[in-house]
């Protein structure tokens, strides 16, 4: 295995890591997986993830590049003052022309974290260079959705704090138990923090079905809607998909209850997977969860890789995953 | 001082074939001086939070007439390794590389370092070490490696509350086998248990400075306790961000320190 810097775009002011394997590929016909930022985290990914992904990758013989867009990690802003979603396509098509030039790559299979997902998402749907794509927890949806995330997470940390682990803990039983604990800062927290957030995320659930259902029927979908459907599908209808959601997301939940349809026809056909990894949260904090992750994809990629390369590190597949939506292998690229 | 505003940065990766480091020289505007400054990062998590900070502060040094060196150490970042077989000697080499580098890169007489966190706590083991160090800049430093590990391990424990379905591993053990996404071996837990930055009795630096932004380690006491240990040791207190333990995604950048360090620098390493 080997890494290199990549300069991309016009002005070389893109800045990448290229890994490839120590084996010659077929620089042709083997797509090159080029790995989006998630949010503002430089290239190497939330807990270094990213660099991880792309040497596992390259161990069964695959070239990835883990890119900096501009103004983020090395990468410098762009002089074109284009609108942000723009730039975002254009410096990921200047990283494919520069692959493309320097390393006769002719296909590539976008993969993020977040808002890398969603980008890989949307270059997935137009882009004919894309291949396949992979979405790490995406997460979507309006300033709802975001409070939404909010209530679950915060309803989950004082659920967890005052559960099961509090009792587990002898001093903070001990003192429970003999009337040397705060009750009314207690009682003030269960009630505000874990009992209100979740009547409030029941709320909005009901809220989102009901608006969907309702919006559906009249106008045929909320723009945010009619917009992500179209994405999904075009995406869904020209390559492979790869969806990896954490346990409980609420990105999942946003993707169920506004393309739930599509997802299921798509996954229907073959076109799109599903994988839940269980016991984690958004950035992979645990490293038996980062392991999970990295298994899944080399087993995605494997599949839909036109020719397989011999590997040691691809596990049996994911059956100890839960995985919300079984399907047959999906088409080569 | 007449400054051009045209300014390079050149990503490399340098070091030993087996070991190589991911660096990035960023290179000073007109007239430069004849001091580099090689940037020593935080650890882990850290890291990836301060990174766009560090990144910044290499920019204005730069442009205060500073060639800058900034690096990840070996199985961080960019550069080669994993994170499981790392010990804090291993970086503190790290850290002499990139000096070297450094020195080579931009043929300059003198080396300043400024380290954030943990990566203020190398450098200043290095310049006990290496006792060439013209200027030493400890932002924030980690005084003392157990409260480092005790605070890291609670916010560790509080991340894992986050969780929707609680893990079954992790809990229990006497010493954490990974910390907010990182793994830590034995001998980088025994290094930092260790680390005491108050019990340093050697010359560091001829300029010290130390930058607190937050209050929590006792970073008064450490300014005290060096004074024997270099020519000029003065303390700031500037107030700002918790850059590294703040989410990553709001990707802060402390300027009112990063103007601090710069100002200091540019009246001590004329």
């Amino acid at each position: 295995m080997k890494e290199d810097i990549l300069l991309c775009g016009t002005t070389q002011s893109l800045v990448g890591i290229l890994t490839t394997p120590d084996a010659p590929v077929d620089t042709a016909e083997l797509p090159v997986v080029i790995l989006l930022n998630a949010g503002l985290i430089h290239r190497v990914g939330p807990n270094r993830i990213y660099v991880k992904i792309a040497r596992a990758l390259a161990a069964q013989g695959v070239r990835v590049l883990r890119l900096d867009l501009s103004g983020i990690g090395e990468s410098m802003p762009r002089v074109d003052n284009l609108p942000f979603q723009q730039r975002v396509l254009a410096d990921v098509r200047d990283a494919m022309d520069t692959l493309a030039r320097m390393h006769a790559a002719q296909r590539f299979i976008l993969m993020g974290h977040c808002a890398g997902a969603i980008f890989s998402l949307l270059l997935a749907s137009q882009e004919p260079r894309v291949t396949a794509a992979v979405l790490i927890n995406p997460e979507g949806g309006n300033d709802d959705w975001k409070e939404f995330d909010r209530q679950r997470k915060e309803a989950t940390y004082y659920a967890n704090f005052y559960g099961r682990a509090a009792l587990m803990n002898r001093e903070r039983l001990r003192r429970l138990l003999t009337g040397q604990a705060d009750y009314r800062t207690i009682a003030h927290n269960i009630f505000k923090f874990v009992l209100w957030n979740r009547l409030a995320a029941l709320a909005f659930r009901v809220r989102a079905r009901l608006t969907k259902h309702i919006s559906a029927a009249v106008t045929n979908g909320t723009d945010e809607q009619a917009q992500a459907h179209a994405v999904l599908c075009a995406a869904g209808e020209r390559v492979p998909l790869l969806f990896i959601h954490t346990e409980g997301s609420t990105g999942y939940e946003h993707l169920r209850t506004i393309a739930g349809d599509e997802i299921d026809r798509l996954s229907a056909t073959g076109r799109v997977q599903i994988v839940i990894i269980p016991e984690t949260d958004h950035i992979y904090t645990l490293l038996a969860s980062q392991q999970r992750l990295i298994e899944v994809i080399q087993g995605w990629i494997t599949e839909i890789m036109p020719d397989p390369q011999p590997t040691e590190n691809i596990t049996e597949g994911v059956t100890d995953i839960g995985v919300a939506h079984s399907h047959e292998s999906l088409n080569p690229v | 001082m007449t400054q051009s505003t045209t300014m390079t940065l050149e990503p490399f990766f340098c070091g030993s074939s087996n070991q190589r480091l991911f660096a990035c020289y960023h290179q000073p505007a007109e007239p430069a001086r004849d001091c580099g400054v090689v940037i020593c990062y935080p650890i882990w998590q850290e890291y990836i939070r301060s990174h766009r900070a560090c990144f910044t502060l290499a920019q204005n040094l730069a442009k205060a007439g500073f060639p800058v060196l900034r690096f990840d150490y070996a199985g961080s970042g960019d550069s080669a390794g994993d994170a499981e077989g790392v010990d804090l000697d291993q970086w503190k080499a790290d850290i002499v590389e990139a000096i070297n580098e450094l020195r080579e890169r931009a043929g300059v007489r003198m080396i300043s370092l400024v380290g954030l966190r943990l990566g203020a706590s190398l450098a200043a083991m290095v310049a006990t070490e290496y006792q060439n160090i013209a200027s030493l800049v400890l932002w924030d430093p980690v005084v003392n490696g157990r409260h480092y590990l005790a605070e890291t391990t609670h916010l560790h424990q509080n991340a894992l509350r986050f969780f929707f379905t609680q893990p079954k591993q992790g809990t229990g053990a006497q010493r954490p086998s990974e910390l907010l996404g990182f793994p830590i071996n034995p001998r980088l837990h025994e290094g930092l248990e260790e680390l005491d930055l108050l019990t340093i009795r050697r010359r560091l630096t001829r300029n010290l400075l130390i930058v607190e932004s937050h209050t929590g380690e006792p970073a008064q006491q450490l300014a005290d306790q060096l004074q024997p240990f270099a020519a000029q040791v003065d303390y700031q207190h500037v107030p700002g961000f918790r850059i590294w333990t703040e989410h990553t995604d709001k990707g802060l950048v402390p300027h009112n320190v990063l103007s601090a360090i710069v100002s200091w620098m540019s009246e001590v390493d004329q």
